[in-house]
């Protein structure tokens, strides 16, 4: 299977009694043409997926299972062939695009970074600027912003910078980690339907990471929702988003106001609690002490990702005891929405 | 590669942009009185050393063909007076400046060159790399300069180059821990982490990325630098460990103390070459001291 296949990952940092597992045991396919978006609060260990696709973690982190990109392993690749594959192969959206780039160097200069590392292309420093052009229209972007220092763009025109560079070396997979984090709510929805559209076009797959489940799930195929270096729960981005099944989703999603819905102003209520500590993670479900719906098989059973069995348009599981067997309970699914936690 | 661009328009923007910026420093760094005044005087004394074949005859600085009377103090035809061999103060101050400025450059030159590439290095790797580095740059930094530099010359053969390798291997450490700090902080940015993810080596990263950031601090050091090297150049000669067939402000006061002028109160010997040594290290002081305000606007307040 070709794209980026992601099986049984673990990222343990540090070693000894000091260890701490941030990711433990994450599959995820990303097929070409295909976008899957994950979700999850800070410290779920999205990023740290995001950082082991291109082996960009600390010497500290130690990286278990399988990682392919094109059917070529990345985990057990060689130095050489690693920086290789480091932007052909996949590429990278950073967080902050005001930080990503060089204050000093030119953006043109900069977008043609990988072009000149990867591959010396046969015309020259003339080819190279016309792909440079050609990266910059396809952002919508003026040929002349390429002559611009950083500091002289706005944060979006900045963010389309980096997405031009993430395009530069027909990368197979973009992984686009919070790659709106820092723009207002306008410019946020031109860079997700410009990122969206240019993957279709070129038929890369992208794998994009946020914490608001709502862009993910308007821009996305499929969603995971990532808990505690987890998923806990996988499925078809717009059923996931509409019908929750695990109560942490519900949560997240109930973090966000729903326009148009005049029971949404009440709402906007975070999840009670932090994240666990995952050096101390609880017996059983790690999410079990947030959960307003645990029971008492929760602290014993370990729950993997069952298949939710009521499915209209594609595959969908969660980690939760109550896919598996709901308990003789009214419906938990309005069961949240009616407690009131303010 | 962006140089040679087709149209001419972004080109004479870009220019009218740089002339603005360097506009906008030389503003900045006339606001600083005392750096006006050490350029001022670092543009003078380079102008003389530069035009000095012009004023002096090679002849007049040589011990057995000079003309002048022995040991006159100053008077119309000689106004810094004469030394024992009947040569001019005055032509001996001013051929100095030559051979101070070029050592005190070029040692500079060495040590930033060996400090910045230590100090990147040690930055960029960490580990045991950066260990390694700065137990070294520590051992540089116990050791007394001076001793080590007097140890350097006089292992190697006698010449203005000795005193330049002696100078630039014994005062990098300084530099190389300063750069090595800005790295860090450099390196923590996260362009690094995207200029890794590109697929970049550890040579790019160091050379297109830390260098640039690093540059402008390096520019500082090396202006407070000059003034440590040609002091040290002057204490090197003094000492008698310099080339004995060149001029040289240090030279020139061994001589004068080898002619008992301290001694037999013969101060147009002794004061004219001190004062230009101390004239010249405080001229690079005071410029340094203002470029480093103007390219970190946190001193500029106080």
């Amino acid at each position: 299977m070709s794209g980026l296949v992601i099986r049984n990952l673990c990222v343990t940092y540090g070693s000894g009694d000091r260890s701490v597992p941030a990711v433990r045991g994450v599959d995820v396919d990303v097929l070409p043409g295909a976008t899957v978006g994950v979700a999850g609060e800070s410290g779920c260990g999205k990023s740290t997926v995001a950082l082991a696709v291109l082996r960009l973690l600390p010497r500290t982190a130690q990286i278990t299972g399988q990682l392919q990109i094109e059917d070529e392993d990345v985990l057990t690749m060689r130095w050489g062939r690693l920086r290789a594959v480091r932007w052909a192969g996949a590429s990278i959206v950073f967080q902050g695009a005001m930080h990503s780039l060089n204050p000093v160097h030119r953006v043109g200069d900069q977008i043609a970074e990988p072009i000149l590392l990867h591959a010396s292309p046969p015309g020259g420093a003339g080819s190279t600027r016309t792909r440079v052009d050609t990266l910059l229209e396809q952002v919508g972007l003026a040929r002349q912003h390429a002559r611009s220092y950083p500091h002289e763009l706005s944060g979006g025109q900045r963010q389309r910078v980096m997405i031009a560079m993430a395009l530069a070396c027909d990368p197979r997979i973009i992984v686009a980690d919070e790659p709106t984090t820092a723009l207002d709510v306008m410019i946020q929805a031109q860079i997700l339907r410009l990122l969206g559209r240019l993957v279709r076009e070129h038929g890369i797959g992208l794998m994009m990471i946020s914490h608001d489940l709502s862009v993910l799930a308007h821009t996305c195929d499929r969603l995971m929702v990532m808990y505690a270096g987890r998923v806990v729960e996988e499925g078809p981005a717009q059923e996931v988003f509409r019908a929750p099944r695990h109560p942490y989703s519900v949560g997240l999603r109930a973090a966000f106001p729903t326009i148009g819905d005049p029971g949404a102003r009440r709402r906007p209520h975070g999840l009670p609690g932090d994240p666990p500590d995952p050096a101390a993670l609880p017996t059983g479900c790690s999410f079990r002490p947030r959960c307003d719906v645990s029971e008492g098989r929760c602290a014993t059973v370990d729950p993997v990702l069952w298949p939710v069995p009521d499915v209209h348009t594609g595959p969908r599981a969660a980690a939760c005891v109550r896919v598996l067997s709901p308990t003789p309970e009214p419906e938990h699914g309005n069961v949240v929405e009616e407690t009131d936690t303010l | 590669m962006s140089r040679d661009l087709p149209a001419r328009r972004p080109r004479a923007l870009a220019w009218q942009r740089r002339r603005r910026a360097l506009a906008e420093f030389w503003v900045e760094f006339r606001a600083n009185r005392a750096g006006v005044v050490g350029l001022g005087a670092l543009l003078a004394i380079g102008l003389i050393a530069l035009g000095a074949p012009l004023l002096i005859d090679t002849d007049e600085l040589s011990v057995t063909r000079a003309t002048g009377p022995i040991l006159d103090p100053p008077s119309l035809s000689y106004p810094l007076g004469t030394d024992d061999a009947g040569r001019s103060v005055l032509d001996l101050v001013i051929w100095g400046a030559r051979v101070s400025l070029t050592v005190g450059f070029l040692a500079t030159l060495v040590s930033v060159t060996v400090g910045s590439l230590v100090g990147i290095v040690a930055g960029h790797f960490g580990g045991w790399v950066a260990n390694v580095l700065m137990r070294v740059t520590d051992w540089f930094i116990v050791v007394p300069m001076l001793v080590l530099a007097i140890a350097l010359a006089a292992v190697l053969s006698r010449s203005t180059l000795t005193i330049v390798i002696a100078i630039g291997l014994t005062a990098w450490p300084p530099t190389a821990r300063v750069v090595r700090a800005q790295t860090l902080a450099v390196e923590a940015r996260p362009y690094i982490e995207r200029a890794r993810a590109l697929g970049a080596g550890h040579v790019h990263i160091m050379t297109r990325h830390v260098l640039p950031n690093v540059m402008p601090l390096v520019l500082a050091q090396t202006t407070l630098l000059v003034a440590s090297a040609i002091i040290a150049e002057s204490t090197l000669a003094f000492l008698g460990l310099g080339d004995p067939t060149v001029v040289s402000w240090g030279g020139i006061i061994q001589d004068a103390r080898g002619a008992g002028a301290v001694s037999a109160g013969l101060w147009w010997y002794v004061l004219p070459p001190g004062i230009a040594i101390a004239a010249v290290a405080l001229s690079f002081t005071l410029c340094g001291r203002a470029l480093e305000r103007v390219l970190n606007p946190r001193l500029r307040e106080r």
